[in-house]
C-alpha cells in the first residue's frame, strides 16, 4: 500500500493536501492581516470622525438656527432681504472633497432634516445646496447600481429637491423594487397627495410594508380632499386596490361608499378583507345588512371580521343574525358572536344569556369571561 | 492484496471524500451567504424604523415567553420585554409549572389579578391554572398564563392559543432584545406580496460579559470566559454564514427557539410545537415548511442578520454538554418524524437539498469524525498508513476549521463590527485557533453521547442553569 509522505510535503513533489494545508494558512494569514487592518483604518477613522462630526455639527447648528435679518428701511426704500447663509467655514471647505466626510456630513444634514421643519428645514436644504451636495444627488440618480441610485432618490425626498422630480417619477415602476419603492416614497415627499397619482400605472405589487411608509409619509401632510381613489378601486392591480380602500378608510372618503362597496364581491379575498374594514369605517344605514349577506359566502378570515364589524355598526335588527351563529361548530366564529351580541347593549347581552346554548360549553364560559370584563 | 487491504482502503476514500464534500460545502456556504448580507445591508440603510415604530397600521404581535423556575430574573426580564418599541403589541408570559415563586413575584409586582379568559384549545395542551392581567394600565400589554409543567413546546402552544394576534414570536424569556426587534422581524411578512412569509428568525448573540442594565443592553463586550467566548465565535459562524446562505437558497430548517416570529395561522394548521421532540423549534419549521410544500402553496422562510437578540450562554461544560446533547436529539428525532421528505422531489429543494445536507453534514458530520478518527488511529497502529499521513489529514482539517472561523470574523468586523476593540477581535482570532482543539472535540462527544441516549429513548431538556444576567454584573 502507498502511504503518504511528509516529506512530499513541501518540495518539487508537493501532495494535494500538502497545497491545501498552504493554502489555507496563506488564506487565514492574509485575512487576519486584512481584519487587523481594517479594524486599525476603521478605528482611526472613528477618531477623525469625531473631529470631522463637530464640525459638521457646527456647520448643521448655524444653519438651523440661522434667522434671516429683518429687511430695514433706509431713506425710504427697504433694505435687501439677506438670502445667504454665512459662508462655509474654510476647514469644512477644505474637507467636502473628501468621500468619507461628504458621506458623513450628508447623513448628518438628512437626520437633522428628518426631525425638522419651517425655517429650519429650509436652512437645512439650503445648507445642503451649500455645500453642493445636490450636485452629488444628481450623479447618485444616474448611478448603474440600484443601491446607489435609490439612496440618491431618498435623499431628494429627504431634502425637497423638486428639481429632480421629473427624473424621479420615471423610477415609480422601475423593477428594481427599492428603486420604486423609493421613488414612490420620494414623489410623495416632493408632490404631496398629487403624488398617489403614481398609483394610475403602478404595475408592480405594492408591498404591505410599503403601503405603511405611505400612510406614514402620508400622515405627515395636512389632509387634503385629493382625488383618484375611484379610479385607483377599479385597478388591475390587486394591491393598488387594497391601498385605495386603505386611504377611504383612513381619510373617510364616504362618497366613495358605493365604489368601497363594490370591492366586497371582488374575487381577491385580501381585497374583500380590506372592503369589509372600510365599509365599517364608511358605514351607511344598511352597511349590516349587507355585510351579513356576505357572511356565507366569505371565508373563515373575513367571516371573523364581519362579526366584529357588526359589533360596531349592527343594531337590535342584527341579533337574530348574531344569536344563530352561537350555534356554530367553529369557536372563533362563537366567541366573534358572543363578543358582538355583548357590544350591541342590554338587549344583545340579553340574547345572548337567553341562548339555548347559554349553559352549555364552550359558550358558558365565554358568557363568564365577558361578563367579568364588563365588571 | 487482501480483503482487509480493499476494505480499509474503501474506508479511507470514504472518509477522504467525505471530508471534502464537507468542506467544499462550507466554503459555498461562506461565499455564497455575502452577497444575501451585502443586499440586506443595502435595501436595509433606508429604513427608519423608529418613525414606524409609531404606526396604528402595523400588524399586531403577541410575544411569547415559557418560563420555567425563572423567577431570580423574572420581574426584570418581563420589563424588557414590555418595555419593546412597537404600537400593536401584547407580551403572554407562560409559567410552566415552575417550582420556584415566579409567579407570585410576577402578581405583586405587576399587580396582576385572574380573569375568566376563555382559551380556544386549538392546540392541545396541559391545564392552565390561570390566566392573569394586570390591574395597572402600563402593564395592559402583558398577560401572565399559570399552567401545569409539560415542557417548552407544550407552553408555546399555550401561548399560541392565547394570543389574539396574527403573529406571534417566541423567544426565551431570559434573552434581551433589540428596541427595533420586532419592526426588523415583522418586515418580511409584509415584504412579500407573492410569497407567503410563514417564519422569520434572526440573528441571537451571546450576552454573557456585555454590560446590561433594566433589561436593556448597554455595551457590548466578548465573553471574558472561555466556553461563552467559543460560543461567540460558533454563533457568528452559524448565523452570519448558515443561516444567510441557506435563507438565499430558500431552504433554511431552523429557526432558533430563542427568537423566531411564526405565522400563526400555520402554526396551528400545522398543529403547533411537537411535544415528542426536544427539538421543537426546528420540527416546528420543518413541519411548516412540509406543510406549506405538500399543499403547494408559494411560501418563504425569511432570516435577518441584524444582532436582534442577546442571550446568555452556558459557561460550563455541563451544561454546555445538556444543550448540545438535547440539541443532538432533537435533529434527529426531526430527520426521523420526516424522513418521508429524504431526497423526495415532491419538496422541491427542502427534499432535495436541505434535508439531505442536515442528514449528512449536520447529523452524520459527528459522527463520522468520531469514528473516521479512531479508525485512522486503528488502521495507523496496524501499518496501513504512516503517522505522517494522519497527522497531515489532521492537521488539514484544522487548517480549514481555522481558516472558516476567521472569514466569519472578517464577516462580522466588516458587517456590523459589534466587537469593536482590537483586542476582542485578537482574542476572536486567539479563540479560532484554540476551538478545534478544545471545544470542538468536546462537542463531538455530546453529539455521540446524544445519538447514544437518543438510542436509549431518553427524552428529557436537561436542566439549563443560567447565572442571570443581573447576578453577573453585581459579580463584575
Amino acid at each position: 500500500m502507498e502511504v503518504f509522505d511528509i516529506t512530499n510535503l513541501i518540495g518539487p513533489g508537493l501532495s494535494f493536501f500538502g497545497y491545501l494545508i498552504i493554502t489555507f494558512w496563506l488564506v487565514t494569514t492574509t485575512l487576519c492581516t486584512f481584519i487587523l487592518n481594517y479594524l486599525y483604518i476603521v478605528n482611526k477613522r472613528e477618531t477623525r470622525y469625531e473631529r470631522w462630526k463637530f464640525i459638521a455639527d457646527t456647520f448643521i447648528r448655524k444653519a438651523i438656527f440661522f434667522e434671516e435679518v429683518e429687511p430695514q428701511e433706509k431713506d425710504g426704500s427697504p433694505e435687501i432681504i439677506k438670502n445667504d447663509l454665512p459662508p462655509t467655514p474654510k476647514r469644512l471647505q477644505k474637507l467636502l472633497p473628501n468621500p468619507y466626510f461628504r458621506k458623513l456630513i450628508t447623513i448628518e444634514l438628512l437626520s437633522a432634516m428628518d426631525s425638522m421643519s419651517g425655517t429650519a428645514a429650509a436652512n437645512l436644504k439650503r445648507a445642503f445646496y451649500q455645500v453642493k451636495l445636490n450636485t452629488r444627488v444628481s450623479k447618485m440618480l444616474d448611478s448603474p447600481h440600484w443601491h446607489i441610485k435609490a439612496a440618491g432618490i431618498q435623499q431628494a425626498g429627504i431634502m425637497g429637491m423638486d428639481e429632480f422630480k421629473d427624473k424621479i417619477s420615471r423610477f415609480i415602476n422601475h423593477e428594481r423594487r427599492l428603486i420604486r419603492v423609493e421613488a414612490q416614497n420620494t414623489i410623495l415627499k416632493l408632490s404631496g397627495f398629487d403624488g398617489l397619482r403614481f398609483l394610475d400605472d403602478v404595475t408592480y405589487p405594492i408591498s404591505e410594508w410599503q403601503r405603511l411608509r405611505i400612510l406614514e409619509e402620508l400622515s405627515r401632510l395636512p389632509p387634503e380632499n385629493f382625488t383618484g381613489i375611484d379610479k385607483w378601486l377599479k385597478s388591475k392591480n390587486d394591491t393598488v386596490v387594497i391601498f385605495a380602500l386603505k386611504l377611504a378608510k383612513v381619510y373617510f372618503r364616504f362618497e366613495l361608499y358605493e365604489e368601497v362597496r363594490a370591492c366586497l364581491s371582488h374575487q381577491n379575498s385580501e381585497v374583500r378583507r380590506q372592503a369589509i374594514l372600510a365599509c365599517t369605517e364608511l358605514q351607511t344605514q344598511d352597511t349590516a345588512r349587507q355585510l351579513i349577506n356576505r357572511f356565507r359566502s366569505e371565508e373563515e378570515k373575513n367571516q371573523l371580521l364581519i362579526i366584529k364589524a357588526l359589533s360596531q355598526i349592527g343594531t337590535e335588527e342584527d341579533i337574530p343574525f348574531l344569536s344563530s351563529l352561537l350555534f356554530s361548530e367553529n369557536i372563533k366564529v362563537v366567541i366573534a358572536s358572543a363578543y358582538s351580541l355583548a357590544d350591541l347593549g342590554e338587549n344583545g347581552m340579553a340574547a345572548l344569556e337567553s341562548h339555548t346554548k347559554a349553559a352549555v360549553f364552550p359558550l358558558d364560559r365565554i358568557i363568564t369571561e365577558i361578563k367579568s370584563e364588563v365588571k | 492484496m487482501n480483503w482487509w487491504h480493499i476494505a480499509f482502503e474503501i474506508i479511507n476514500y470514504i472518509l477522504l471524500g467525505y471530508a471534502l464534500m464537507l468542506i467544499s460545502g462550507n466554503i459555498f456556504i461562506g461565499l455564497y451567504s455575502i452577497g444575501e448580507i451585502k443586499k440586506y445591508l443595502r435595501k436595509n440603510s433606508y429604513t427608519n424604523y423608529r418613525l414606524l415604530a409609531r404606526s396604528t397600521q402595523l400588524p399586531g404581535i403577541s410575544i411569547l415567553a415559557p418560563a420555567y423556575n425563572e423567577g431570580a430574573n423574572i420581574i426584570e426580564n418581563v420589563r424588557s420585554l414590555l418595555s419593546i418599541h412597537y404600537n400593536n403589541l401584547e407580551v403572554v408570559i407562560i409559567n410552566d409549572g415552575s417550582k420556584d415563586d415566579s409567579i407570585e413575584k410576577l402578581m405583586e409586582v405587576y399587580d396582576l389579578y385572574k380573569t375568566d379568559l376563555f382559551v380556544n384549545e386549538q392546540l392541545d395542551t396541559k391545564p392552565i391554572k390561570g390566566v392573569y392581567k394586570s390591574r395597572n394600565l402600563i402593564y395592559s400589554k402583558l398577560i401572565v398564563v399559570d399552567k401545569e409543567n409539560g415542557g417548552k413546546a407544550d407552553a408555546l402552544n399555550v401561548g399560541v392559543n392565547i394570543a389574539k394576534h396574527d403573529y406571534v414570536v417566541c423567544i426565551d424569556v431570559d434573552c434581551i432584545l433589540e428596541q427595533d426587534a420586532l419592526l426588523k422581524l415583522v418586515k418580511p411578512f409584509m415584504e412579500s406580496p407573492d410569497k407567503r412569509v410563514i417564519a422569520t428568525g434572526g440573528v441571537v448573540r451571546i450576552a454573557n460579559g456585555c454590560e446590561i442594565s433594566n433589561g436593556r443592553l448597554l455595551k457590548i463586550h466578548l465573553p471574558d470566559q472561555f466556553l461563552p467566548r467559543v460560543q461567540t465565535l460558533e454563533y457568528i459562524r452559524a448565523f452570519l454564514l448558515g443561516r444567510m446562505a441557506w435563507s438565499r437558497l430558500d431552504g433554511l430548517l431552523l429557526i432558533s427557539g430563542a427568537f423566531g416570529a411564526f405565522d400563526k395561522e400555520i402554526v396551528i394548521k400545522c398543529g403547533g410545537y411537537n411535544h415528542n421532540t426536544v427539538g421543537e423549534d426546528m420540527e416546528l419549521i420543518v413541519r411548516m415548511r412540509r406543510h406549506m410544500e405538500e399543499a403547494s402553496l408559494p411560501y418563504k422562510v425569511a432570516f435577518i442578520p441584524d444582532p436582534l437578540c442577546w442571550t446568555e450562554a452556558p459557561a460550563s461544560f455541563k451544561i454546555l454538554g445538556r444543550q448540545r446533547n438535547r440539541w443532538t436529539r432533537g435533529t434527529i428525532e426531526t430527520l426521523k418524524f420526516h424522513k418521508i421528505m429524504f431526497f423526495n422531489p415532491k419538496y422541491g429543494l427542502m427534499g432535495m437539498l436541505s434535508y439531505p445536507y442536515w442528514f449528512f453534514f449536520e447529523f452524520l458530520a459527528p459522527l463520522v469524525e468520531f469514528f473516521g478518527f479512531f479508525i485512522l488511529i486503528g488502521m495507523t497502529l496496524l501499518g496501513y498508513f504512516t503517522w505522517t499521513y494522519v497527522i497531515t489529514l489532521f492537521v488539514f482539517m484544522y487548517s480549514f476549521g481555522v481558516l472558516f472561523s476567521v472569514f466569519a470574523i472578517l464577516m462580522e468586523v466588516i458587517t456590523y463590527n459589534q466587537y469593536k476593540s482590537r483586542k476582542d477581535i485578537l482574542n476572536l482570532i486567539a479563540t479560532a485557533f484554540i476551538e478545534p482543539v478544545i471545544f470542538h472535540p468536546f462537542v463531538v462527544w455530546c453529539v455521540v453521547q446524544g445519538n447514544i441516549d437518543f438510542l436509549r429513548k431518553k427524552n428529557s431538556w436537561g436542566e439549563m442553569t443560567r447565572a442571570g444576567f443581573t447576578k453577573k454584573k453585581e459579580a463584575t
